[in-house]
């Protein structure tokens, strides 16, 4: 389903120094996989997942998803992609501070021409299945690490994509939501959801179909 | 479309969310867009009174020519000119100016029965005898006149008249510089018996030619003057058209510096946004939804500020009456007008606010519009 | 130059679209000039992110043009006064001829392929690999010629307009028996052309409203076993015939009709002097109408490519409906019109 060759990310600094992210990366991950990507900081966990989730471009090489090369797609293109097939969670949470919890949940759906009501509905299905149906009109900043995780969850379940990609999804919350997170993810995986994660944890390690470990950029 | 609806509806929120970025883009916009409407309609006003005025009087205007201007023509023709085919009416008037204590006052000698049918006596009545004068009810109020009052006037000779009613008139300016005497008295005033400042002449539809010819053979060897209806609209409408000029010019360049204005005030905020906008970019917003949204946020506060800034020129009139603009359209008065300064909202100039708005918030905003919604989700997110 | 109202915003505007359209022109040309089929992937970004500035500007320019374009009458209309012995705007147009009527042409065709562009830039970003931007672009630059080229005719004009001469009325030029827009038809018809005229106006805008009305349903379209393409092309040329007939028609019938000056033909009259007050809304209607067919060419034309055909289809469809709509309200207007005489 996922596949990558020769997948290269390069970034230049202040245009003196050029630094290569990811080199020649070839993965090939089928449906329904759970696979975890380990490596120490800076290994280029992160780059790789932005490139695979449409996030960003490489310098050279080619993704596919379901045979379809992405790197040719235009930028329309590849929000696209990002709307209806993949789902982002990310370390620090990125939930928009001045809106509640379900209306963060919704976002996504606005540029749909989906209604209030329905939009709202959907939000509030998903709190309750993260646990926070009680918490759908408090702001970030009235939520506990754990809780602004598991609406960020929810909001990457919002249009039922078929690649979830969490980038350390763990290191910002508590051991309870983790596990909690752990569980939400495998449920996915058992609907035919594809989960990419970059993580230490190694409760992921545990339940993980494949395990890449990332070095210096390059797959070992 | 209801992706189009959803938007909008955002915008709006976005907009009360963002509450300062709203109010200073506004504020450049009602500071830019009020007094330019304000002077339209203070201009439209005056104009419409104008042509009311040459609406209702003569179809013809007789005056000698000196230098290339209007002079005083004698009176000895009046007999002639009154029996020319097509003549209904003639008056003569005496028009001239002189100072009240500090203020430069409007004479006019007319006989009672001619005169114009938009004055009307509010209280008191018309003069009827020598050295009395009908005064316009706000120039009566600027000086607390009251009915039987005598004051001097010093013109060529000095006069003293007994105010013995008060007009007012279906223009403003009349009614707060102007003050009707008998025809002979204000010869005596301004030491010119045996002559008139212009002749009016009222004629049957059509015949103003006719009227013209004989004319032509009356003052053969005289340096007579002769201007229609027609014309004197002219003049009112290229007079006020120039004025509108002349201050839209002295605008276009605060528009112009407006949008540099706007250029900056329209970035805030926009940098706070970033991640937000790389959130939505990396939950699937497109980046032409996001120009979208940016843009539905910029027309909403071009529109807001575009009804603010109707709302309050037409405040500055009715509140202020048009302090500090209105001596650019009507000469000789203060910078806070003591009398009703008129003005007219038409739909055009109103329109035209509304137009410049929008261009000035769309070509202010082009660049951090662009910069905001192509803004790369993983650098924003960082 | 005539300073007033008019004159400083249409300056004002002018420069404005000519600054905005120069650096249009400039970064179409630069893209242009660095665009290859195959670029580096991060260079892809960087190519987007200039379109979408280039989007952005054209959006901007192409409002600004479509204000210019009633403004331009207004200001004709405020000269009036200024032109000793103008009636109306035909008195003003003898002050600078060739400069009016170039400025008369060109608005209507700088508004009209603007659009094209507009549509053909929406197909082109409804398709994830935007198969058609090097087209966009290179569409866009002789768009920004014409943009150009207007918004030097309006700052010329602005500035050399000076009322120097004394005009005639319209009724010397348009109520005599020799005038231009009536030896045409007289030419076709012979002297009792009004009649015919009348008839091929109807006729050839009913025949135009069921061209558009076959191609937008596909049950008409299965009888007529018309190929699609023969259906556009048919309507392309008549549409583009239907212009001088319409034209011809209101100088000669329609306009002394709804005026109800029947020897008077002056077209300035008709839409300035308030006598049909919503006359600017039919030739409006009539404009779009016409235009929408041409944008369907230009549709036809430029998307035509395998990755862009339906959403080109589905766009064609409401271009389609837009044209009939226009039309139909066209000639709905202008008939309830002559009934109500």
């Amino acid at each position: 389903m996922i596949r990558t060759e020769k997948l290269c990310k390069s970034y230049s600094v202040h245009s003196r120094h050029e630094v290569r992210a990811i080199r020649d990366i070839n993965l090939n991950i089928a449906k329904s996989t759970f696979a975890v990507f380990n490596g120490p900081s800076g290994s280029g966990k992160t780059t790789l997942l932005n490139v695979i989730g449409a996030l960003d471009r490489p310098t050279e090489g080619k993704v596919f998803i379901y045979d379809e090369e992405i790197t040719s797609f235009s930028d329309i293109g590849l929000s696209r992609l990002r709307r209806e097939k993949i789902g982002f969670i990310f370390q620090n949470f990125h939930l928009i501070p001045r809106l509640s919890s379900w209306e963060n949940v919704s976002y996504p759906l606005i540029p749909l021409g989906i209604g209030f009501k329905e939009r709202f509905q959907k939000a509030k299905l998903l709190l309750e299945k993260v646990g926070l149906g009680d918490r759908l009109d408090h702001t970030p900043e009235e939520l506990s690490g754990g809780q602004q995780q598991r609406v960020a969850i929810a909001r990457a379940l919002i249009n039922n994509p078929e690649i979830i990609i969490a980038d350390e999804p763990t290191s910002n919350i508590d051991e309870e939501t983790s596990v909690h997170l752990l569980e939400l993810l495998k449920g996915l995986q058992t609907h035919g959801v594809t989960i990419l994660v970059a993580t230490h944890d190694t409760s992921f390690e545990n339940v993980a179909d494949e395990i890449y470990k990332i070095r210096n950029g390059r797959i070992e | 479309m209801k992706k189009h609806i959803n938007l909008f509806l955002l915008a709006t929120e976005n907009l009360l969310r963002h509450k300062t970025k709203s109010i200073v883009v506004s504020l450049c916009i009602i500071a830019i867009l009020s007094p330019f409407i304000t002077a339209i309609a203070i201009s439209e006003g005056v104009r419409f009174q104008s042509l009311d005025s040459v609406e209702e009087s003569a179809d013809l205007y007789l005056t000698f020519d000196e230098f290339g201007r209007n002079a005083a023509i004698p009176l000895k023709y009046l007999d002639e000119v009154k029996e020319i085919f097509g003549v209904k009416k003639i008056v003569p008037r005496i028009i001239g100016r002189c100072y009240l204590q500090d203020k430069l006052a409007v004479i006019v000698g007319i006989d009672k029965e001619y005169l114009p049918k938009s004055t009307s006596c509010v209280s008191g009545r018309i003069f009827e005898n020598e050295g009395e004068v009908v005064v316009g009810n706000e120039l009566a109020e600027y000086f607390n006149l009251n009915i039987g009052d005598q004051f001097k006037m010093r013109g060529q000779n000095i006069k003293i008249s007994t105010v013995v009613g008060f007009f007012s008139s279906a223009s403003n300016i009349w009614s707060a510089s102007t003050l009707f005497m008998p025809f002979e008295d204000a010869a005596d005033l301004f030491d010119k018996r045996g002559f008139a400042t212009d002749i009016q002449i009222y004629s049957v539809p059509g015949h103003n030619a006719e009227i013209a010819t004989e004319l032509y053979y009356i003052f053969e060897n005289e340096p007579y003057r002769l201007q229609d209806k027609d014309m004197i609209e002219l003049y009112v409408k290229k007079g006020f058209m120039l004025k509108e000029g002349i201050f839209t010019a002295l605008y276009t360049v605060a528009f112009a510096l407006g949008i540099p204005a706007i250029l900056v005030a329209s970035g805030f905020g926009l940098s706070e946004r970033r991640k937000e906008i790389g959130i939505m970019k990396a939950t699937g917003w497109q980046t032409l939804e996001v120009l979208e949204l940016i843009s539905f946020e910029q027309i909403l506060i071009s529109l807001f500020g575009a009804i603010t800034a109707i709302l309050l020129s037409i405040i500055w009139m009715k509140c202020f009456n048009g302090a500090f603009i209105a001596q650019f359209f009507i000469g000789e008065i203060n910078l806070l007008p003591e009398f009703v300064v008129p003005s007219r909202f038409l739909p055009l100039p109103c329109l035209l606010s509304f137009f410049f708005a929008i261009i000035l918030t769309m070509v202010g905003s082009i660049y951090s519009s662009w910069r905001a919604s192509t803004e790369n989700p993983v650098a924003s997110l960082k | 130059m005539i300073v007033n109202i008019f004159t400083l915003v249409m300056l004002f505007i002018a420069v404005l679209s000519f600054v905005l359209g120069g650096y249009l022109f400039y970064a179409t040309l630069k893209t242009l000039l660095h665009f290859k089929k195959v670029v580096p992937l991060e260079a892809k970004s960087k190519f987007e992110e200039t379109g979408y500035l280039i989007f952005l500007l054209a959006c901007v320019v192409l409002s600004v043009r479509m204000f210019v374009w009633p403004w331009f009458y207004f200001m004709l209309q405020s000269f009036v006064s200024e032109v000793p012995g103008a009636m109306c705007i035909f008195g003003v147009t003898r002050i600078l001829p060739d400069t009016v009527t170039f400025l008369q042409i060109i608005k209507p065709i700088s508004f009209f392929i603007m659009g094209g562009w507009l549509l053909c830039y929406y197909v082109d970003k409804s398709i994830q690999t935007s198969p058609l931007a090097r087209k966009n672009l290179l569409f866009l630059l002789p768009i920004c010629g014409v943009l150009l080229a207007d918004s030097i005719g309006d700052i010329y004009y602005v500035i050399r307009m000076k009322p120097l001469m004394s005009v005639s009325c319209c009724a010397t030029f348009f109520d005599t028996p020799l005038r231009p827009s009536a030896m045409i038809p007289q030419a076709i018809f012979g002297r009792d052309f009004q009649h015919a005229l009348f008839i091929v106006f109807y006729a050839t805008n009913i025949i135009l409203i069921i061209l558009l009305f076959t191609s937008l349903s596909r049950k008409w379209q299965s009888l007529t076993s018309l190929p699609r393409n023969v259906m556009l092309y048919s309507q392309a040329v008549l549409a583009v015939a239907n212009i001088p007939i319409v034209i011809i028609s209101f100088f000669e019938n329609i306009g002394p009709m709804l005026m109800q000056l029947p020897l008077h033909h002056c077209i300035y009259c008709f839409m300035g002097k308030g006598i049909v007050p919503d006359a600017p809304v039919i030739l409006g209607l009539f404009a779009i109408g016409t235009f929408s067919i041409g944008w369907m060419v230009i549709l036809r034309f430029i998307c035509r490519n395998g990755e862009t055909q339906l959403i080109t289809g589905k766009l064609l469809r409401k271009v389609n409906g837009l044209g009939v709509f226009c039309l139909l309200a066209f000639i709905t207007m202008v008939t309830v019109h002559l009934i109500l005489i």
